[in-house]
């Protein structure tokens, strides 16, 4: 541990830890969670924070992930700060819970970490459990460094509680949640300062009582359903705000899209999760034999940033998307979403690769394949280019 | 109350979420049960168990609410001597308790007595029923006559009882040992039958002191609860004390004033309560003792418990062995055994040979106690006599060797048959289903260990005829009642409240009503009930 100059401490934790320090921090009043690999240690810590009275909330035990979603949407709905981790199967179980979260505007923050989906087993990283919620009417974020993690949790939990809408922070299982690296921890002061408490607009209240979500006709649903759909799109600037404020306080910023390198290349990479960070290395060593590669890494998946992805593709070249992921049917799916942004604003190439599924690993090597296969490839049919399949 | 705008024609009007700010009572949810629950107390074991049918979940339901007195009174409505239980009976209830399946049986006796304890001045709850004119003869004041004599007397009968001795009590006082039960503690539960209206007549044997025949005269109806005799050819018929005794003879010995000389080494023959009770007598007149029960060890009819406390005082127990032969030898017993070959679970008969060879011993005493075998006491006249209409038996008498606490139901039976009506309270137990485990919510209960019973401490090795076992405190008979699960009885815990996921069970004097406008018969108060109080039913069944 080193202290710093701004007052925060250094200390060498894994990712999920990261997750669990910024948790406590943020003075979270209610957990409940139920284990799963590789997502345990994450609550298995903050039910040690909550044993030893270090962190004064309640941890609830639960028996499913589907019933700790619907334990916070109590919690929440009574005005607690409330917080869960899961993975994979256990995010898949969590799906009806999901939507209730949102559509009752409960500003929940969960740790997702990405975990292949059975069948068949698998218990590595990709981020099909993840998208495959993406209609939910969660906020999204996806982490690349553990500093990032940490750092998002608290952005998490400013953006959820001014928009109500729950957020969903995402990293890579085992490359990012079991690997340690220093973070920078801030003054318990700092964090109070930049995240005040929960005062919900809308809580239970047994003084007044009424009862929430029920049956709404066809003459009143389709308008909350629009007001879910504000709430997003008011995200957007709420996002930014919280990551500028986060700034001005602690002196990191992240965006909601980071362009890495020219503004101008030929090839335009992009990435999301910790595969960014491989990347940047290889853009380096590319770039310095001459060639013109930027990276863009994608953050916040949704609410979509449209307009960023539109400018940071305008002057491109090309488009190689790298999904870890894929839309069975279609194709990665980063790659369908920045074709629709740019589609009828931009006119511009968009490859899609998948790689790294279940797990394997994508190397600097996986990525230089990818540029190259890019560089020579002109075709813009649509459909993806697996990388790395044994044939 | 101000009206709430219920209709929008702008989204800019309505709220963040819907929300019904009106009233939810019009959708009446009940139209969509085809379950009912409804709430039915179920018979709990220890209840079952008990003789005298004592609602023993409700007296410890009291006890945890610290409410000792009702507690007590709700025990004399079916037992009128519970001091006397509290400290002597063998508690049958104990043996089925729920509670054993996890962990320890819950301390009834320990219970009981500490709340007789505690009002052993206070008078029944209740007075005798107006006189009816009528009166019984009760001869014997044992515990079956006891208990007969109280239930006529709470009728409206006069009881008058006959005692031979110069105080009653029967074999609570001539035979049980004063180290179980202090006679202090018998003398002030006579003392409250007296007040009631019970009235003793002492020194009057029947057949000696006052002829049968003038007991039919003068009374419209008789009890006879003259208990139990020692029986049995002795082994020497003619040897006398110091020598040789009968169980029940050197028991009445011990209690009264002389006590009896024995030598340094005592036998004692018998597999039961009296044995045992001879035996530990024996220990505290200051002799080795050993009890020959003369068949195995599950055949053993003593209490587990009195086994227990006789083997703590270092009393030998010899089963699974024959006497060959017994002699006298040098003023001293001499018997000759051989050990038996056990019956294995499952066979029917002995083996052919049941001796075990070479398994022969031999054990020599100063005093051999012959406890083996007991009888009704009933003989000669008096057998002619219980055949006349209004003459009844009860308690030993009638039944051979029982317990206290099946003695003082034989009594009340008896009493109930003279009456010729059904006893106030009458025994419901026939009409309740049973207290199923199945029923039972597991989740409630963790584990917690029976009180330990406070011990008067003695000097190393030393015995004496004060009572070993002293009552447990207020404190720990409430921790010690905290652990009863109230099988099948309502404890008002509110758990079916708690869990009503439509808020519709509401607690009312005596329970809780379940308000069938709105019950969907989910049946969660059901499975969530801790003690198996509530059935679902289907509707129109």
């Amino acid at each position: 541990m080193s202290k710093n100059k701004d007052g925060s401490e250094t200390i060498v934790i894994t990712g999920n830890h990261a997750v669990s320090y910024a948790v406590k921090m943020a003075r979270t009043q209610v957990v409940a969670a139920y284990p799963i690999t590789p997502q345990t240690q994450v609550v298995e810590l903050l039910s040690k924070f909550c044993e030893d009275g270090i962190m004064d909330a309640r941890f609830i035990k639960v028996e499913s992930e589907h019933t700790s979603m619907a334990s916070l949407i109590g919690a929440s709905s009574a005005g607690a700060r409330t917080f869960t981790a899961t993975s994979s199967q256990g995010l898949a179980l969590m799906h009806e819970m999901l939507h209730w979260a949102a559509g009752a505007r409960n500003p929940i923050v969960m740790a997702n970490i990405n975990r292949a989906l059975g069948a068949p087993w698998s218990i590595w990283t990709d981020q099909n459990d993840s998208l495959s919620q993406r209609d939910t009417g969660w906020i999204q974020y996806y982490c690349e460094s553990n500093q990032e993690v940490f750092d998002t949790v608290l952005q998490a939990y400013r953006v959820a509680e001014k928009v109500l809408v729950p957020v969903m922070l995402v990293m890579d299982a085992f490359v990012l949640s079991h690997t340690a690296e220093p973070v920078a921890i801030p003054a318990q002061e700092k964090i109070d300062g930049y995240l005040p408490p929960f005062k919900p607009s809308i809580k239970l209240d047994t003084n007044a009582p009424a009862a929430y979500h029920g049956l709404a006709t066809p003459d009143f649903y389709m308008e909350f359903r629009k007001k879910l759909q504000d709430a997003q799109d008011k995200a957007k600037t709420v996002i930014t705000q919280a990551d500028d404020e986060f700034a001005s306080v602690f002196g990191r910023k992240y965006g909601q899209v980071e362009l890495y390198g020219s503004e101008n290349p030929d090839i335009l990479l992009v990435t999301s999760g910790t595969v960014t960070g491989t990347a940047r290395e290889v853009i380096d060593e590319q770039n310095a034999a001459g060639k013109n590669i930027a990276l863009l890494k994608i953050r916040v998946f949704r609410p979509f940033p449209s307009s960023q992805v539109r400018e940071a593709c305008a002057r491109a070249g090309k488009i190689a998307v790298l999904d870890r992921n894929i839309g069975f049917g279609v194709g990665g799916i980063f790659a369908q979403e920045i074709r629709a942004a740019l589609y009828g604003h931009v006119d511009v190439q968009v490859q899609s690769y998948i790689a790294g599924l279940g797990g394997r690993d994508i190397t600097p090597s996986t990525i230089r394949e990818i540029l190259s296969q890019a560089e020579t490839r002109d075709e813009n049919n649509g459909e993806s280019i697996w990388v790395g399949v044994k044939e | 109350m101000e009206k709430k705008k219920i209709s929008y024609s702008n989204i800019s009007e309505m709220p963040e979420v819907a929300v019904a700010e009106g009233s939810m009572m019009v959708n009446k949810t009940g139209s969509w049960r085809y379950l009912r629950p409804v709430y039915r107390e179920k018979l709990a074991p220890c209840r079952k168990g008990c003789p005298l049918g004592t609602d023993i979940p409700r007296v410890i339901a009291l006890i945890t609410q610290e409410k000792f007195q009702e507690a007590w009174e709700l025990i004399v409505e079916t037992n009128p001597i519970p001091a006397v239980t509290g400290h002597a009976c063998y508690h049958s209830c104990e043996n089925s308790c729920t509670r054993i399946a996890l962990d320890d049986r819950v301390g009834v006796q320990a219970l009981e007595r500490f709340l007789a304890d505690r009002q052993l001045e206070t008078p029944f709850p209740y007075a005798p029923a107006p006189a009816t004119g009528r009166k019984a003869a009760v001869i014997g004041s044992g515990p079956a006559g006891l208990a007969a004599a109280w239930a006529l007397v709470r009728h409206g009968y006069k009881a008058d009882v006959f005692e031979k001795g110069p105080e009653a009590g029967g074999m609570l006082r001539s035979t049980i040992p004063s180290y179980k039960l202090s006679r202090d503690i018998l003398d002030k539960e006579l003392e409250r039958l007296k007040k009631f209206g019970v009235d003793f007549i002492l020194n009057t044997e029947i057949g000696t002191d006052k002829q049968l025949a003038d007991l039919g005269d003068e009374y419209d109806a008789v009890i006879v609860s003259t208990g139990i005799t020692s029986s049995g050819e002795s082994l020497f018929p003619d040897e006398t004390a110091p020598l040789v005794y009968k169980g029940l003879e050197f028991l009445h010995l011990v209690n009264s004033s002389s006590s009896p000389e024995i030598g340094p080494e005592v036998i004692v023959i018998g597999k039961g309560n009296t044995a045992v009770d001879s035996a530990r007598c024996a220990r505290r007149l200051g002799s080795s003792a050993k009890i020959l029960t003369l068949c195995g060890r599950p055949a053993v009819s003593a209490s587990n418990q009195e086994i227990k406390s006789a083997e703590a005082e270092e009393i030998e127990l010899l089963c699974q062995a024959e006497i060959v032969s017994s002699r006298i030898e040098n003023g001293k017993v001499v018997l000759e055994l051989i050990g038996l070959k056990s019956i294995e679970e499952g066979e029917e008969s002995p083996p052919d040979d049941p001796y075990i060879p070479g398994s022969e011993f031999t054990v020599t005493a100063d005093t051999l106690i012959e406890a083996h075998e007991e009888s009704t006491s009933i003989s000669g006249d008096f057998e002619s006599f219980l055949k006349q209409d209004n003459v009844f038996s009860a308690g030993d008498a009638a039944t051979g060797t029982s317990s206290i606490s099946h003695a003082m139901k034989s009594g009340i039976a008896a009493a109930a048959t003279v009456i010729t009506s059904s006893l106030e309270p009458s025994d419901k137990r026939d009409e309740m289903p049973l207290f199923n485990l199945m029923g039972m919510n597991r989740d409630c209960f963790g584990k917690a260990s029976q009180v330990e019973l406070p011990v008067r401490s003695l000097p190393d090795g030393m015995l004496d005829f004060s009572e070993l076992i002293e009552t447990i405190s207020a404190q720990d008979a409430v921790y010690e009642s905290g652990r009863c699960i109230s099988c099948g009885v309502c404890n008002f815990c509110d758990t079916c409240m708690t869990f009503c996921p439509d808020f519709c069970i509401r607690r009312i004097p005596d329970g809780y009503e379940v308000d069938l406008d709105y019950c969907k018969g989910c049946g969660i108060c059901v499975q969530e009930c801790p003690r198996d109080v509530i059935d679902l039913i289907q509707e129109g069944s």
